[in-house]
């Protein structure tokens, strides 16, 4: 464990913080139910006066309370709540229903408001209840309690509850200030996250654009048609709703899924239409890219789309046959917007090639991608 | 009731870990100080002068243990002892019932004192054996053995009343200390995100320069061979420079760049490339244009520093006869000179398709006459000690069977 800090959080802002930890005030408040349960329990065995009736309010008045705020904080309902709570309490102090000791329930109610409501809540709570206290203990009460407490009670109890209720607000000062720290060094640990990652981001996109770069260096011409498809991949990503990271990696994917093109003879390159000899040539490229990808080490998922980017969804396609959802979304995705790109540049008209793509839908593309690169063109 | 029993578990597991909370337990003695004497200095006409005298001493000690915790090393054996000795003086309250029975209620506090700040695990046993003994003399007939007559009232509701306050205190604690233990593991778990993106943003500048290079490869694999020859010279001359202290960061980036210095190769041609003869001019113009191609290639990756600048100003010279700019390599850094060398010297030592490697008498002629206009004289004499003291092999011997393989 870390030690104690050296530098607590400042005092004003450890009592004005939120109230952060839900669990601690639902757990206290359904332990006071049971404690309360448990006097009613205690009030059958004893013989005498009960207080029943007033334990039986408060029980409910919490459980309304409970259940009221079960799924959200409702802090101005909960405070109502505990000022109906308290002026109980009072009555039970103040009407002395069990003897000598009811002026526990109220003591406990004090210190049990601290945790329940936070420091600067409580502390209201607290201040108007010790005034009443000396009212009745000190002040114009003093007769009335008198017969039920004795001397000894009205004079000392004032300093038991300053002893009891004071280490309690300590207590709740040590929780608060690690709320404040805890929340100061996670905000800082998040903003850590968020830049490594923006860094993690920008080193790879500039990896991707330099080896785009080395391609388009080698295969003049291609860097539109790989942008085009690295669009093209991301706006189909988008619109089938995938998260952020996947849409990025659509792109960069788009950007790279010819890049084992820098491995092909000039011969293969340069020609228009291929024969049978230099076709099984120019299928490796896919797997010529997928390794120089693959050497990156943290991008296997780019990877696997260049590599599988060629399969079609029946599983006719090159080089691993896959069919289906075997093929991952990423290639299925620039597959189809590789086979746009391609046609249009052959300079063939938006309809023509939306029908190529109806057509081929199940077969050699995901018909939900071809749905949806429909909708962006 | 297996989840609570879990949670307890792992809490007093936990607090065991824990080391106490010094400048809490401070502020609870120093109030519990402050207090007593008030009470002390206020109503002192009620108490005996033996009390009177006790909670002087209660006072003194508390306020002097709080003084004096910050420099106790072991302060977990202190809150034993005080703690015990607070445990003996509650059982003695109990059973003489001082200010009719008052004082006794003062060990309300033990929960509240014990638990939170010292922990479970030391905190705990005092509560209960205090609470035990307390239940057990009320609730039992042992009450007619104390020394002082407690009513009906207070025999019955006292021990409620410690277990009503020890439940409250014993709760907060373990929800705060559940809380303070997610804390922790989403804190580690926070601190692991951030150490595993540090890590794989340094893979991945790592590995952009084996991928990048195994393009070359995919390319032309002569190059790419040439490529590993020129790193390693490079780092090998980097390490033997005089007057020069390269850092391990440093050694690795000249590696790199002798790596990637022939990048832009791929942008020539195969014609060009793999001719097996000399080349004709308007080919070795084409050819001249590999340093701009790797400079552009290479000029984002500024997290590899000199690495573009090595594939862009290789073939420049140190009179500044060189190509493609024309400039002086004496005003680019060192790193530049060095990978110009050795890949002038890989030149030369290497089988090309168009002719064997040299001997080693051309290759120390060439560096002689290279040494102040072709390369940096500094340099051009690391490479010459290092090839006649052997760290630079010259295949000089085998020149035929070399020649037979090429």
């Amino acid at each position: 464990m870390k030690p104690f800090p050296k530098k607590p959080p400042r005092i004003p802002e450890v009592i004005l913080s939120p109230y952060r930890d839900r669990k601690i005030s639902f757990w206290m408040k359904v332990t006071l139910i049971f404690i309360w349960w448990f006097w009613m329990l205690a009030g059958v065995i004893y013989r005498g006066p009960t207080h029943h009736i007033i334990l039986g309010t408060m029980i409910a008045l919490l459980g309304l309370d409970i259940y009221y705020s079960r799924k959200a904080p409702r802090p101005r309902a909960t405070i109502c709540i505990f000022a109906l709570l308290a002026l109980l309490n009072v009555h039970l102090f103040a009407s002395g229903q069990i003897g000598y000791f009811s002026i526990f329930p109220l003591l406990l109610y004090c210190s049990a408001i601290i945790f329940i409501l936070g420091i600067r809540v409580s502390l209201a709570f607290n201040a108007f209840l010790f005034v009443v206290l000396l009212c009745y203990l000190r002040g114009p009460g003093r007769d009335s309690v008198l017969p039920i407490y004795g001397e000894h009670m009205l004079v000392r109890f004032p300093y038991l509850y300053v002893c009891i209720v004071g280490i309690g607000y300590i207590i709740m000062f040590s929780i608060q200030s690690y709320w404040v720290e805890k929340a100061q060094e996670q905000e800082v640990l998040a903003q850590r996250i968020r830049t490594e990652k923006a860094k993690l981001a920008e080193t790879s996109f500039k990896v991707i654009t330099a080896m785009y770069a080395a391609l388009s260096a080698r295969v003049p011409g291609i860097d539109q048609h790989c942008t085009h498809v690295a669009e093209l991949s991301r706006a189909l990503a988008e619109k089938l709703n995938l998260n952020k990271q996947a849409c990025t990696d659509a792109y960069s994917a788009g950007l790279l899924h010819e890049v084992g093109a820098v491995g092909l003879p000039d011969d293969v390159l340069n020609t228009a239409v291929l024969n049978e000899a230099q076709f099984e040539i120019y299928k490796t490229y896919v797997t010529r890219g997928e390794k120089i990808i693959r050497e990156l080490q943290i991008a296997d998922t780019l990877a696997d789309a260049v590599l599988h980017h060629r399969e079609n969804y029946d599983g006719s396609g090159y080089p691993s046959q896959l069919a289906g959802e075997a093929i991952p979304q990423l290639s299925r995705i620039i597959a189809v917007a590789d086979y746009v790109d391609r046609h249009r540049q052959r300079g063939e008209s938006e309809d023509h090639i939306r029908q190529r793509l109806n057509a081929q839908s199940g077969t050699r593309f995901d018909p939900a991608c071809v749905i949806g690169m429909l909708e962006i063109m | 009731m297996p989840r609570i029993t879990e949670l307890v578990r792992r809490v007093y597991q936990y607090e065991q870990r824990c080391s106490v909370e010094t400048a809490y337990i401070s502020n609870v003695l120093l109030l519990l100080a402050a207090v007593v004497l008030a009470i002390n200095t206020f109503n002192n006409s009620m108490s005996t002068p033996g009390l009177y005298i006790f909670c002087l001493v209660v006072a003194a000690a508390s306020a002097a243990t709080a003084l004096f915790l910050r420099r106790v090393h072991n302060v977990g054996k202190a809150t034993h002892f005080t703690s015990a000795l607070f445990l003996v003086f509650g059982l003695a309250c109990l059973y003489f019932g001082a200010n009719d029975g008052f004082q006794t209620l003062w060990f309300f506090l033990f929960p509240f004192v014990l638990l939170i700040h010292i922990g479970l695990p030391s905190g705990i046993p005092y509560c209960v054996i205090y609470g035990v003994c307390a239940s057990l003399l009320f609730w039992t007939p042992l009450y007619q053995y104390t020394a002082y007559a407690y009513s009906y009232d207070f025999r019955f509701y006292y021990p409620v009343f410690y277990w009503s306050f020890f439940v409250l205190v014993f709760v907060a604690d373990l929800f705060y200390k559940r809380y303070r233990i997610e804390q922790e593991q989403s804190e580690r778990r926070m601190e692991q995100e951030v150490a595993d993106t540090v890590r794989d943003a340094q893979a991945l500048m790592l590995h952009s320069v084996t991928a990048i290079s195994r393009m070359i490869d995919e390319k032309d694999r002569y190059t790419s061979q040439h490529s590993q020859r020129v790193a390693e010279y490079s780092r090998l001359i980097a390490e033997n420079m005089p007057n020069r202290h390269f850092s391990q960061q440093e050694l690795d980036n000249i590696y790199r760049s002798g790596l990637l210095h022939d990048i832009g190769k791929i942008a020539i041609p195969d014609a060009v490339l793999k001719k097996p003869d000399r080349l004709t001019d308007e080919e070795f113009a084409t050819m001249k244009t590999h340093p701009v191609w790797g400079r552009k290639i290479l000029s984002g990756l500024e997290f590899l520093p000199g690495v573009a600048l090595g594939a862009g100003c290789h073939h420049e010279r140190y009179d500044g006869r060189g190509y493609p700019d024309g400039v002086s390599t004496k005003d680019l850094p060192v790193q530049v000179r060095i990978i110009s060398a050795a890949d002038a010297l890989d030149a030369m030592n290497s089988n090309r398709c168009y002719r064997s490697h040299r001997s080693k008498e051309y290759i120390l002629g060439e560096l002689q006459k290279g040494r102040g206009t072709q390369f940096d004289p500094e340099v051009a004499d690391v490479v010459i000690r290092l090839i006649e003291n052997g760290q630079i092999k010259i295949d000089s011997e085998t020149p035929a069977g070399k020649e037979a393989d090429a």
